[in-house]
């Protein structure tokens, strides 16, 4: 799996955490997406969102086995 | 449909022939088993092979050994219960059980989203409850087999390892919907509130209810990215001005009170997704199974304990949760 810097999927997904488009099926991926919209909303320094990008990069890295995490991985892939 | 409840006997043969379980029963049934590798939760309630049932008597069983490798129990409280996620890590899932009430229900429903390493690896798992007759008399208990110890605070885990080549996933079944009335937001994290911000008005919570006569048999729902995440009501105390729920309710989440759902085990049914694979564990909530009726009704091939809230990877309500272990190829 690619680290986020060079999967900008992640970062610019979190940026644009407002519209976000409900295709992710990863049932994890999205609650804690849910947890790291407050957290940018709180705090939105550009540092805070590469922080959030890593968090959720570790989830779908810890989690790249799954049928729902894979599936999300290469849609995320196809929109580099 | 493998059988899920047993008597005291053979739930005690299991346990001696080395079997790893995960036990769901009332406290006088888990108090008579011996000692061994397994974890227990208080109910008496349960989906069953027929179906709904209330008992005292009986167990649900939900046997690890075919599955899982060298399971690990492990115990938390209150505090270590942040470290859940980190001990997680190293297992292909781990099952969890967590009485009702108790500091550590609370510290794990308000913080688990926040805890280190949050759904690395599936974390399923359930509520323990109590008969409703015994509601203000008795405490839910969860057991440590290893001890045969009942803990009133605390957290049991079963870490379990899967042969290579299996892979274990979780998922919710909701079949609740946000309603078409207002958005509803919080300014406060908790398991009460007073107020609410309803359609963008700061209002006392609990008396708009009252006046509107919101079915609060139906829970809030929130819109996680599409995943449906409920929090139900557990009573409104208008007088005290005071709404307590069995799930926190969170600041900057947008809930809405569900929309109505006419006969849940039909609609449950049809919302269950095809060729969805062995479902190792699962377990639905004792407000689904009072207000939707599941007495002596069956909810598709799930069977499981009938609980006072579902953990799948944080706490959620009127929910199915369930766990699927596959193969990792071809799926």
């Amino acid at each position: 799996m690619e680290h986020p810097d060079n999967t900008p999927s992640f970062t610019s997904r979190l940026e644009r955490s407002g519209h976000w488009s409900k295709d992710l099926e990863f049932l994890a991926a999205n609650m804690l997406i849910a947890r790291l919209r407050l957290v940018m909303y709180a705090d939105q320094q550009p540092a805070t969102v590469v922080r959030c990008a890593m968090e959720l990069y570790g989830l779908y890295a810890s989690n790249s086995g799954l049928p729902s995490a894979r599936r999300d991985l290469e849609r995320l892939g196809s929109e580099r | 449909m493998a059988k899920a409840l047993f008597s005291v006997a053979e739930v005690a043969r299991l346990i001696e022939s080395g079997k790893t379980l995960a036990l769901a029963g009332d406290e006088r049934v888990l108090r008579q088993l011996p000692r061994g590798n397994w974890i227990g939760g208080t109910t008496p309630y349960f989906i069953g092979d027929a179906g709904g049932v209330c008992s005292r008597d009986l167990i649900h069983v939900t046997e690890l050994g075919e599955d899982a490798q060298a399971a690990q129990i492990a115990r938390y409280d209150a505090r270590s219960i942040e470290r859940v996620y980190i001990d997680a890590a190293t297992a292909a899932y781990s099952l969890i059980i967590i009485p009702a009430q108790s500091p550590t229900h609370l510290r794990f429903a308000l913080g688990a989203p926040s805890f280190e390493r949050f759904a690395h690896r599936p974390l399923i798992g359930w509520i323990a409850g109590i008969h409703l007759d015994d509601l203000g008399k008795v405490a839910a208990l969860v057991f440590d087999g290893r001890s045969g110890e009942a803990i009133a605070d605390g957290a049991v885990v079963l870490h379990a390892r899967l042969p290579k080549g299996k892979v274990a996933e979780l998922a919710i079944l909701n079949i609740f919907e946000m309603g078409e009335g207002p958005d509803i937001k919080f300014e406060k994290d908790g398991f009460e509130a007073r107020e609410a911000v309803v359609g963008g008005v700061r209002v006392n919570w609990a008396k708009w209810l009252e006046q509107k006569q919101a079915d609060t048999r139906l829970p809030l729902v929130a819109d996680y990215l599409g995943t449906r995440v409920n929090v139900s009501f557990q009573n409104v105390d208008a007088a005290a001005s005071v709404v307590r729920f069995y799930a926190p309710v969170f600041v900057g989440v947008t809930y809405r009170h569900a929309r109505p759902v006419r006969d849940y085990a039909a609609q449950f049914t049809r919302h269950v997704p095809a060729d969805i694979g062995q479902v190792t564990f699962s377990c639905n909530c004792i407000l689904n199974y009072l207000y939707s009726e599941l007495e002596g009704k069956r909810t598709a091939a799930f069977t499981g304990p009938v609980t006072f809230g579902e953990i799948a990877y944080q706490l959620v309500n009127q929910t199915l949760a369930y766990l699927l272990v596959n193969d990792a190829a071809g799926t």
